[in-house]
């Protein structure tokens, strides 16, 4: 029984743990199912080679290869306006008609100002022939004062000229004349004369004057009976050395003085002497005498007498020389009135040469004026010369005139046409430029297609199909009304005003071919070059102007090998609508580029290829 | 009598304290496999603070949730992966040992052979080596026999261990020799003997020795780690410590449902469990 009850127990478990395994089992399944169903579907595929074809596909429409404008005079009311945009009118057909009743109104009004111009006109050209007068007038006025100047001026010039004439002639005269002066060699020498006399006369003076002392000193020694004391060593002495001074002084001038009054010093100078030696001989005497005093008292008197006789008899040809040195007096020079007088003659000397510079000057000044008075005349001339300002109102007025001439013979014109506006030559209306009731305008009031001209047409394509297609490329066009191919040739580029990054490019379509309106297609495949690395352009992302591709690599993982996206940033060489060619080195041939996925994508998703 | 009595009732009730505790880890589990991420985050604060205060926990949760068992169960198929990669390993590992371990423990129990004792007890010698120990030179054979990152890596050295011989052959050995002595004489060849008598008298050393095998196996570690290299063989003990701290409910979770089995074979095999410990303490 409990065998039974274990054995129960044991497969009550077993069968619990079997179910688990099978629940197990069944989750396992589920949450496979779940992963695998999130994983986004991905489709691959590998590098190709291939030539970047590119297809430029574009529309245009056919435009009118030019336009001639019909136009009238600016003003005009239009009535009634008989074309309509498209029609096409032929030679002598009526496009608009104006009011005929405004065209008499303007009519009038062109006839009165063209009347009231010519009164204008008529003033005007009086108004000129008057200024020509008055400007001849001015002229002869000019001239006739500059001659005036001219003849004034030249008086002043010639009276001031003759004022320094003169002037310099007494300056010269004066100077000629000149004043006697003495040199200054001359006044030196006088002035040493007069010094060596009046040299010579004090030491005569101081000489006899010491002598007349010896004489008193030697009569009272007589008169006593006494020797003569050195006293007249001291005269002597005196005497020699004044001698001496003197004998300095002319020694010095001796080499300045010319021969003959080295001479006269000479003969000074000898006497001087001798005065000395008689001095020196006498005082020899007195002194070689001097030890013989206490020989005898006699002979002492008789010496003193001797010496006293010899002093009187020097004194005696001292006076007589003093008498002579008198008579041969030399007077003292005294320039000062010849300075005094030399001085005037500078003072009017000078005097003269200010009067020759005054009138200098006042020559000058003179010449100045004539200069100045000439040049302003000149220029008073010159003025009257100067033409005047263009004035071409006159010329003016008489074109204004014409043209309103001309304008009103139009009006004429049109008014005899009943204000009918007629076509000059056949085409294609294009535009029309004024309104029924409205004035026109001084532009063209309808535009018409030329029929010589032939259409051109006209494609719009975008700044990424520029790139493969340039002007002088041709291209297949093809008309949308019949089917027409046409091969045209690329004439123009230019931007389109259709918005930025667009271009429009003009060709001309043969003669005859087309209308203005018809609209058109091109298709034009343009072969790039060979690229090696070329993918679809579905697999190619952008993000911030870079491009990348995502290619699918495995990886193992506790699923086992996975499929895991990668990303791979690529340059691209050239692209087109279906493929993109990649510089090579960043794929290589094995790689699987992701083309399609059914769900964004990053970096490291996990993925599964699409069934 | 009276305080026989209490002391009984005070010794059940320590062992009673003592079974909570043990238990409670089971309990974190459970509970923490239906927390939400606000409950968990609130308690597990400390760990993603790096360490700095206790982590508290809530046996009933605030906002319990099993948004963790649909995640496991429905959006992760990884989990079952390595879950039937267990299971494989587990099964093939205990099928090895029936097939030459059994036998081997027979031929230890019943024939007494020149040299089998001291054999037996290299066999125990091994048996007590740690994985640690002898891990090099297994790789170093697998190697040589380019095993390594395979499976077999794995299931060829738990199916020839030493531990299950043991457990079974202290099953065999409770069997008597004159039991076999009459069916020999009874004509009964040796193949008869082992698979007619052998095998049903000796099986609960024998579903000892699974129950056992399957719970070390289930939860080997060292072995898938040093042997295996893609994570597309590794077994469900490897996928546990691959959740982050951040998934702490997933974690909670994904332990639950790997202890699941553990518990059917446990419970399954408990009574036979008990047998092979006995076994295992007698001596030969």
């Amino acid at each position: 029984m409990e065998e039974k009850e274990r054995n129960k127990k044991y497969r009550i478990w077993i069968k619990a743990f079997a179910a688990f395994l099978v629940f197990m089992w069944l989750c396992t399944v589920i949450s496979k199912s779940i992963y695998v169903s999130g994983l986004p579907r991905v489709q691959t595929k590998q590098t190709e080679r291939k030539y970047i074809e590119h297809i430029v596909e574009a529309e245009g429409i056919i435009i009118e290869g030019g336009e001639q404008a019909v136009n009238t005079l600016p003003g005009l009311r239009v009535q009634k306006i008989y074309a309509k945009k498209g029609d096409r009118v032929e030679v002598g057909d009526v496009l608009f008609q104006i009011d005929t009743a405004d065209l008499r109104s303007m009519i009038a009004d062109q006839e009165a100002a063209i009347h009231q111009m010519n009164y204008q006109l008529a003033d005007l050209e009086f108004n000129q022939t008057l200024a020509e007068q008055n400007k001849e007038i001015n002229r002869l006025w000019a001239e006739e004062d500059y001659e005036s100047a001219d003849r004034r001026t030249a008086v002043d010039v010639e009276r001031a000229e003759a004022a320094v004439q003169e002037a310099q002639r007494a300056l010269d005269a004066h100077l000629q004349e000149g004043f006697p002066m003495t040199s200054e060699e001359d006044r030196r020498m006088a002035e040493e004369k007069y010094t060596t006399w009046a040299a010579r006369l004090k030491s005569l003076q101081d000489a006899i004057t010491q002598q007349e002392r010896v004489v008193e000193e030697l009569e009272r020694q007589l008169a006593e009976g006494k020797k003569l004391p050195t006293l007249s060593g001291t005269a002597e002495s005196k005497a020699e050395e004044e001698a001496g001074n003197a004998e300095t002084s002319e020694d010095n001038e001796e080499s300045e003085e010319p021969e003959d009054k080295k001479e006269g010093n000479d003969t000074e100078d000898s006497d001087d002497k001798k005065e000395e030696n008689s001095v020196r001989d006498s005082e020899d005497k007195r002194e070689g005498n001097g030890g013989e005093d206490s020989d005898d008292a006699g002979d002492d008197t008789e010496t003193i007498a001797d010496e006293l006789e010899a002093a009187r008899q020097e004194l005696t040809r001292l006076e007589k020389e003093l008498e002579a040195h008198y008579r041969n007096a030399v007077e003292k020079p005294d320039f000062s009135l010849e300075d005094s007088g030399y001085k005037l003659w500078q003072q009017e000397t000078e005097n003269l040469r200010k009067a020759v510079q005054n009138a200098e000057y006042a020559r000058q000044d003179a010449v100045a004026a004539r200069n100045s008075a000439l040049q302003q005349e000149a220029r008073d001339v010159a003025n009257s010369l100067v033409p005047d300002r263009l004035d071409s109102s006159v010329e003016q007025l008489r074109l204004q005139l014409a043209e309103m001439q001309k304008e009103l013979s139009t009006y004429y014109a049109l008014l005899k046409c009943d204000g009918k506006v007629t076509s000059v030559s056949g085409g294609t209306v294009t535009n029309i430029l004024i309104s029924t009731g409205g004035r026109t305008s001084d532009t063209a009031a309808l535009l018409l297609t030329e029929d010589e001209t032939p259409c051109q047409f006209r494609l719009t394509i975008t700044k990424e199909q520029k790139k493969y297609i340039n002007i002088g490329d041709s291209v297949d066009v093809t008309l949308a009304n019949d089917g027409t191919k046409i091969s045209l040739t690329v004439d123009y580029l230019t931007e389109s005003t259709a918005g930025m990054g667009y271009y429009d490019l003009y060709m001309e379509l043969p003669q005859g071919v087309g209308q203005p309106g018809i609209v058109g297609s091109v298709s034009q495949s343009v072969q790039g070059e060979l690229r090696g690395c070329c993918v679809p352009i579905d697999a190619l992302y952008s993000e911030n102007d870079r491009y990348c591709v995502y290619v699918v690599k495995e990886k193992e993982g506790i699923l086992g090998t996975e499929l895991y996206v990668e990303r791979i940033d690529v340059k691209v060489l050239d692209k087109n609508e279906r493929y993109a060619a990649l510089e090579e080195g960043a794929l290589s041939s094995e790689d699987k580029i992701i083309t399609y996925a059914t769900e964004p994508i990053k970096r490291g998703d996990t993925v599964r290829y699409m069934e | 009598m009276k305080g026989k009595h209490l002391v009984e009732i005070c010794i059940k009730l320590l062992f009673i304290m003592m079974g909570i505790v043990i238990c409670m880890p089971v309990f974190f589990v459970i509970t923490g496999s239906v927390m939400g991420s606000y409950d968990l985050e609130e308690c597990l604060a400390p760990v993603f603070r790096e360490g700095q205060g206790f982590v508290t926990w809530k046996l009933i949760p605030d906002y319990p949730t099993i948004e963790h068992y649909g995640k496991l169960l429905f959006q992760t198929p990884q989990f079952f992966v390595l879950f039937w990669n267990s299971m494989r390993m587990t099964g093939l590992i205990l099928a090895g040992q029936l097939l030459v371990g059994v036998p081997a423990a027979w031929a230890f129990a019943v024939y007494q052979v020149r040299g089998s004792r001291l054999l037996f007890g290299l066999y125990i010698v091994l048996m007590l080596m740690p994985f640690q120990v002898t891990m090099l030179s297994s790789y170093l054979v697998l190697s040589r026999l380019s095993l390594l990152n395979t499976q077999l890596a794995v299931i060829l050295p738990a199916v020839f261990s030493t531990f299950p011989i043991f457990l079974t052959y202290g099953g065999f050995r409770e069997l008597p020799a004159e039991l076999f002595e009459a069916a020999r004489i009874d004509g009964a060849g040796e193949l008869y003997i082992f698979l007619r008598i052998g095998l049903p008298l000796g099986k609960g050393g024998m579903l000892s020795a699974f129950v056992l095998g399957f719970l070390e196996y289930w939860n080997m570690l060292e072995q898938p780690l040093a042997f295996l290299e893609d994570q597309a063989l590794w077994p469900l003990s490897l996928y546990l410590p691959q959740i982050s701290w951040t998934q702490a409910g997933f974690a909670f979770c994904a332990s639950v449902i790997m202890l699941l089995p553990a518990v059917f074979v446990f419970i399954i095999g408990q009574d036979y469990l008990e047998q092979g410990i006995v076994y295992a303490g007698l001596k030969g």
